[in-house]
């Protein structure tokens, strides 16, 4: 029994490095703010430490501009391609896909709308409720994920997904890169480039590879970011908003 | 038979169990060696993150423990690491080439090919270090260096 509940001392040194490193942080930021230009206050963005867990005080997310987005582009799903080590194998009938291109037309009024596509990262994810291994879930920051180890390849969540975000990989693959492990047998989507922001990134590959500005990556929970700016300003559509699963991906123009 | 007969028959039974299985480890010789007892190919470090027998023993529990932080809690520190393991100890051999996992001197491999252990990390995961992957080019530069810092 002794051995199971920690030590009063223990709890005490705990405590007091997490008060020792939120100081050290507020001064740090205090200091940066007052060198660069006194009076104006800087967003700050505070680095999380690599043995730090993710919280939920920052929700990830995308924001896109359908009316950016160029008819006949392809950069995003090539840069995602390119980043997780997505290759061509059967062709697209069973080729994995965590992003595509979508292209709407009115057909009444000829209005055309292009717009990428990619795993909505709900708050409430279907594809987590009908998991029955817990291999499907999402991380305290918002981004929903596929745990492979424990993914037995049932395919519940790909056919929870209204959005059809998640893709089954049904041959042996090889030379997969050390930032994207994938195989035979398990099902997986986007990952909102989860190492990128675990590696402090602050961006996706789509995002980055979009010439055209109309894939933004933020934290939506910072009023400062620049995806919180933009909702704020202009609003943003959920794709199928009367599923009420609060999307972390967000459209304008629609 | 008798009880002393049957009790000298446990006993050596127990001894001869024991001593086979001392035989069995002793047997165990770990990853491949050069004449000097060195592991080849050479790891990049100066010594591992645990102790060899620790390592040697409970390796995969490290792995484990490491893996679930890091998918479930985004914990990414380089200790017990998977990809930090291939990248210290997959380095090129002496004809320069870095071994894949169906290669005997993998380091992986060379050891769990002796004690018949299947390990299938490597179905999903790079078996190559991370350096490798920058080497071939514009389709593999996918940042991983950056990831790892």
């Amino acid at each position: 029994m002794q051995d199971n509940t920690p030590s009063p001392q223990m709890n005490d040194s705990n405590k007091i490095d997490q008060y020792r490193r939120r100081f050290l942080g507020g001064t740090a930021a205090a200091v940066t703010a007052a060198t660069v230009l006194p009076g104006l206050i800087l967003h700050t963005v505070e680095a999380r430490h690599a043995d730090e867990a993710v919280t939920s005080d920052r929700r990830w997310g995308l924001l896109i501009d359908t009316t950016k987005c160029a008819d006949g582009c392809n950069d995003c799903v090539t840069a995602c391609n390119t980043e997780h080590g997505l290759r061509e194998i059967h062709g697209p009938a069973t080729d994995a896909q965590w992003i595509r291109t979508v292209k709407l037309k009115n057909k009444s009024t000829g209005h055309q709308l292009n717009m990428p596509m990619m795993c909505q990262h709900c708050e409430h994810p279907p594809c987590v409720d009908v998991c029955p291994t817990g291999a499907s879930f999402k991380r305290a920051d918002g981004i929903v994920l596929v745990d492979k180890h424990i993914c037995i390849g049932c395919r519940y969540c790909m056919m929870a997904c209204p959005y059809k975000a998640r893709s089954f990989i049904h041959e042996t693959l090889t030379d997969q890169l050390p930032v994207a492990p994938r195989g035979k047998g398990t099902v997986e989507s986007c990952t909102l480039c989860v190492h990128k922001v675990d590696a402090g990134d602050h961006n996706t590959a789509c995002a980055v590879a979009c010439k055209h500005g109309a894939i933004v990556f933020g934290d939506l929970k910072d009023p400062n970011d620049k995806i919180s700016v933009m909702l704020r300003e202009k609003g943003g559509h959920q794709l199928r908003a009367e599923l009420a699963l609060n999307t972390g991906v967000r459209y304008q123009g629609l | 038979m008798s009880i002393h007969r049957f009790t000298r028959f446990v006993i050596m039974a127990l001894a001869l169990s024991w001593s086979a299985l001392v035989l069995a480890a002793d047997h165990y010789t770990g990853p491949n060696r050069d004449e000097n007892g060195n592991i080849v190919p050479t790891p990049k470090g100066e010594r591992c993150v645990e102790e060899t027998p620790d390592m040697r023993a409970n390796h995969m529990k490290y792995l484990l423990h490491k893996r679930d932080e890091t998918m479930h809690r985004g914990i990414r520190t380089k200790t017990h690491s998977l990809v930090e393991c291939i990248n210290c100890h997959v380095t090129p051999g002496k004809d320069g080439q870095i071994a894949r996992i169906s290669d005997d001197s993998h380091f992986c491999a060379s050891c769990h090919r002796a004690v018949s252990v299947k390990l299938d990390c490597f179905e999903c995961h790079a078996d190559r270090p991370v350096e490798a992957f920058s080497q071939l080019g514009s389709t593999f530069d996918s940042r991983a260096d950056k990831v790892l810092q």
